[in-house]
């Protein structure tokens, strides 16, 4: 009998605890809140000492929405931005380029995030593209390959299935495992339409298809007959990039345009409905302090 | 011995309603309130079925009808999956899941009542307390550890022995299938196993029988519902296995596989792995996935309650 | 005789092979998430938050008694700063008076530096490729009331820690009484019939519903519909549903185990039939239903599709059930992310023991109520 007591106090004792710990939590946030209020004031006055920041007094919420592969810049300039503004709470949700920029056009959010610059379809819907940054598609392969350089031609050939093996491009004779991105992903438009891969017949069935950057770079990294494509931000040693005709897959090749895989980082929202702190975040992201993460995780600068 | 408690049941209540008539009437009010509570509960299964039922085939089957419908004929017979050209076809899908299920079923039903049979009949108490823990470890290991450990371990050996240039395969996804579906197939199988009479073994080892030969020959058959209802189960899980099977299985936008060395795209990774940034007609599709997907697991459902309610009525 | 004793052999060895291979398999995947996971295993990877956090804090400097800046000690600040592998300074002493303890952020909240803490700028001076020395000058001779702007350095599994959690707490929440009583309802008050018929098969069928479907549901009713967003509402409410069939199944069961003669002798003693379930059969019943409950909690833990549909990837602490402040990652779905984003197989194989960790201690502990519970059962 004992134990069953014990076990029903416990029983007892964890329900309790599940709801107080949810009680309390709301009531913390309604404290934050509070403090939040009555510290208006004082942040104005902090706000304005501080000489970073020209965006005095600013609070609010920004919501970003849209593409992945702005996550890891975006977070860190966000977490920047907040420190500086206290006051100012910046919310990104990564859904996508296309989603981001439907919901700018919606107006569901403050700032859409796109990796790609906006088809016509969308800027004739009055929005404003602002780019913050720019990036490489780097193609990578297995360190062991001899292959150094691919042309945007010969890339195409080999996404859409018509060169299937090495030898074709001057290397061993072995089978091309050709690895891709899901269909949602920003990375995938950018590269795709960066090639003309439309016009050469679309995407191979023989293509694998993965999820996230890392699960190519993993792939490519595992496979000594594949390639890949990935953000310049994952290439590292276990994969190596190639030259895209020629050009070395870098920033400075990048941003003058010379690399010819490369898309630009932007906001998308529009002008007349922008509020002011996400003016001020918009702003923000081109200063050189924030710009300093762009380069941070291998992206290129806007100037 | 249901209906043996309902009359006692009915007899309480009769002999204190002769006891007390006034409180009776307010505890009677009670009681009801309490057991429509207690019945409202209850209902939560039903009305959770059928919302899901309506949500996802309600949102699966919009690109179906009205204007600028998609054929369902397309869309279930086809063999590409190119959203971004608006072609949806998962024949090639239902075709990788199904191959996948098989295989999964060939190599884990055996393996796994083997192993059952290995726990019940033949193994020593004290190792039976190292192996049954084991078990359950690999029952609760969740599928993302799983997919690592195809990503890290299975592709890779995949590879060696394929000859494609890469491990991603319809072979990888059996094998990461059959280890996941044999906890369910070892712990049903050893439940059936011991539910069978001792009577049954006594009368097989009397009649000159070897332990073997009364293993497969008396105790097995007898204990078949259950192993039939264990299969069904894992291929339930098989089918409808997701984050590790997507991390393993290649993916490919079209192509029915023809060898288990070529890639698939199960139904179920065609669903996560878009549906996260998926929109508008993409998304229904994606939807529409997952009514397909449903109406094989309903059928495997349907089949399991079967199973078991003709082994109940015996 | 010979070849029946080779096919009981075949057979025999057939037995042991397939009992080996499923031992083995188990060892094979642990070795490898110990062999990959374990080396990124340490007190940080426990403590801290995932992301690290930038913060802009104010600290009022102390008389300085000792200029002597050598080995990076500041005394106008108390503490000691030294150069990380990444050349980047940081603080590895705090003395117990030192005034950066008392420091504020611009909202004049407090905000304690820590031991670890990165300094990315002091004043005006931006801390890079610089050397302890010029570092430890600049501290030293700052402003009176110094500005710095502090790195806390994430990569910790903190916020999916306590995430999971909420997520725990919440489904069970909503299921476990919904799901007792349920069971309840099955066992002791619902007659035979059309109604019991449906409701049966109604839990039979979720319980082989995919947890990918249950996503899409979620997704679809709770993150959009409904407008929760990604948060651990929805997903703790697309689990409860997931869960509902173990509970009121464990439940059952155990309600099943205890004798008819127990509720007949409440019955008879004029107790009322709510008063019989409360007092007798409930307490009865609770070591089944703290197994329900932690068999419902392993599966929380281990779910991964389900919550990245509804639950999304975010590693925060929430603050809130729904909308953006409420997005969440669970261990699992981190787990996956780590894959997909980073290909780090090897973070992500620190994550999977922490799982495997809490998956044995659950497992150990429904074992024991179980066996406990067994063992009282056979006493009397």
């Amino acid at each position: 009998m004992k134990l069953k007591k014990l076990l029903a106090f416990g029983l007892i004792a964890t329900m309790t605890l599940a709801f107080t710990a949810c009680g309390s939590k709301g009531n913390d946030t309604a404290a934050d809140e509070e403090t939040k209020t009555e510290e208006q004031g004082n942040t104005t006055e902090e706000a304005s000492e501080d000489t970073n920041s020209d965006s005095e007094g600013l609070s609010g919420t920004v919501v970003i929405t849209g593409s992945t592969s702005v996550e890891k810049i975006l977070l860190d300039m966000i977490d920047e931005f907040q420190a500086i503004n206290p006051d100012v709470k910046i919310n990104y949700t990564g859904t996508g380029s296309s989603a981001g920029i439907q919901d700018a056009i919606d107006g569901v959010n403050s700032l859409g995030a796109s990796s790609r610059e906006l088809k016509e379809e969308e800027t004739s819907q009055g929005l404003t593209a602002d780019a913050f940054a720019y990036d490489g598609i780097a193609v990578v392969v297995h360190p062991s390959n001899e292959i150094a350089d691919i042309s945007l031609e010969d890339l195409a050939k080999i996404y859409s299935g018509q060169i299937t093996n090495w030898k074709d491009l001057g290397g061993k004779d072995s089978e091309i495992v050709v690895v891709s991105r899901e269909g949602a992903s920003g990375t995938r438009g950018a590269f795709e339409e960066l090639i003309k891969l439309e016009d050469a017949g679309g995407l191979s069935e023989g293509a694998t298809v993965v999820e996230g950057n890392g699960n190519v770079q993993t792939g490519v990294a595992g496979n000594e007959n594949s390639i890949g494509y990935v953000s310049f931000s994952f290439i590292d040693e276990t994969v190596k990039a190639l030259t895209v005709g020629g050009v070395e897959a870098n920033a400075e090749n990048a941003k003058a345009g010379d690399y010819k895989l490369s898309r630009p980082f932007l906001f998308a929202y529009k002008a007349e409905s922008l509020t002011p702190e996400a003016k001020a975040f918009v702003e923000f992201t081109k200063t050189d302090d924030a710009q300093a993460y762009v380069e941070a995780h291998g992206g290129i600068k806007i100037n | 011995m249901e209906n043996n408690k309902n009359v006692i049941d009915k007899q309480a209540h009769t002999d204190m309603a002769e006891v007390r008539m006034k409180p009776n009437r307010v505890r009677d009010i009670v009681e009801k309130i309490i057991e429509t509570i207690f019945l409202l509960c209850a209902m939560a299964s039903v009305i959770s079925v059928i919302a899901i039922i309506a949500f996802v085939f309600w949102k699966g089957l919009t690109p179906f009808l009205g204007d600028n419908s998609y054929s369902f004929g397309a869309f279930i017979t086809g063999t590409k999956w190119d959203p971004g050209n608006d072609i949806f076809g998962i024949f090639y899908m239902i075709v990788g899941s199904v191959f996948a299920t098989i295989g999964a079923i060939i190599f884990g039903v055996p393996i796994g009542i083997l192993t059952a049979v290995y726990i019940a009949e033949i193994a020593p108490k004290g190792l039976v307390k190292t192996i049954k823990p084991a078990i359950e470890l690999l029952a609760g290991i969740p599928s993302v550890i799983y997919g690592a450990f195809g990503v890290g371990v299975i592709v890779p050996l995949v590879n060696k022995i394929s000859p494609r240039p890469q491990g991603e395969s319809l072979l990888a996804v059996i094998c990461v299938l059959t280890v996941m579906i044999l906890p369910t197939i070892i712990n049903l199988t050893e439940a059936s196993i011991k539910a069978v009479p001792k009577s049954y073994r006594e009368a097989s080892l009397g009649l000159g029988a070897s332990k073997t030969q009364t293993i497969f020959q008396a105790v097995l058959p007898a204990a078949k519902s259950g192993i039939l209802s264990a299969t069904v189960l894992g291929i339930g899980r098989a089918i409808g296995e997701t984050m590790a099977v997507m991390m393993i299985a290649g993916n490919p936008i079209g192509g029915i596989p023809s060898s288990i060395f070529d890639k698939i795209r199960p139904l179920t990774s065609n669903i996560s792995m878009e549906m996260g940034y998926a929109s508008g007609r993409h998304q229904e599709m994606l939807f529409a996935t997952g009514v397909v997907l449903f109406i094989f697991i309903m059928v495997v459902n349907i089949t399991l309650i079967k199973i078991t309610n003709k082994a109940g009525e015996k | 005789m010979d070849s029946r004793k080779m096919k009981d052999g075949i057979l025999q060895g057939l037995i042991y092979f397939s009992t080996a291979f499923t031992v083995l398999v188990l060892v094979v995947i642990l070795g490898f998430v110990l062999y990959k996971g374990l080396p990124g295993i340490n007190l940080n990877f426990l403590t801290r938050m995932w992301d690290s956090k930038t913060t802009f804090v104010k600290v009022v400097k102390e008389e300085s008694v000792d200029n002597n800046t050598k080995d990076g000690y500041i005394s106008s600040l108390g503490i000691t700063i030294d150069l990380d592998e990444k050349n980047k300074v940081y603080i590895t002493e705090i003395e117990s008076e030192s005034p950066v303890k008392e420091a504020v952020n611009l909202k004049n909240d407090s905000y304690p530096i820590k031991k670890g803490d990165i300094i990315t700028k002091a004043d005006t001076t931006i801390f890079e490729n610089i050397t302890i020395e010029e570092a430890a000058t600049a501290l030293e001779n700052g402003n009176e009331t110094m500005k710095l702007k502090v790195v806390r350095p994430g990569g910790g599994i903190i916020p999916m820690l306590v995430s999971t959690i909420y997520i725990i707490l919440l489904s069970l929440l909503i299921s476990a009484p919904i799901g007792i009583l349920a069971a309840i309802y099955l066992n002791e008050y619902a007659k035979a019939g059309r109604l019991l018929n449906i409701i049966r098969f109604a839990i039979q069928n979720l319980a082989g519903i995919p947890s990918i479907i249950y996503g899409l549901f979620g997704m679809l009713v709770f993150v959009q519909m409904l407008q929760m967003q990604y948060s651990i509402l929805a997903g703790a409410l697309t689990l409860s549903i997931i869960l509902l069939p173990t509970i009121i199944s464990t439940t059952e069961e155990a309600l099943k185990a205890i004798p008819a003669t127990y509720r007949q002798s409440s019955l008879g003693l004029g107790a009322t039939k709510l008063q019989t379930n409360y007092k007798v059969v409930l307490p009865n019943a609770l070591p089944g239903i703290l197994v329900a409950i932690i068999l419902s909690i392993g599966r929380i833990v281990g779910e991964s599709a389900a919550l990245l549909l509804t639950a999304g990837t975010v590693a925060q602490i929430p603050t809130a059930f729904t909308g953006n402040e409420a997005a969440a990652a669970t261990l699992t779905t981190k787990l996956y992310w780590l894959i997909k984003e980073s290909g780090d197989l090897s973070g992500a194989s620190s994550i999977a023991i922490v799982l495997l960790v809490l998956i044995i201690v659950l497992n150990i502990i429904s074992k024991t109520i179980t066996k406990h519970f067994l063992a009282k059962q056979g006493n009397k």
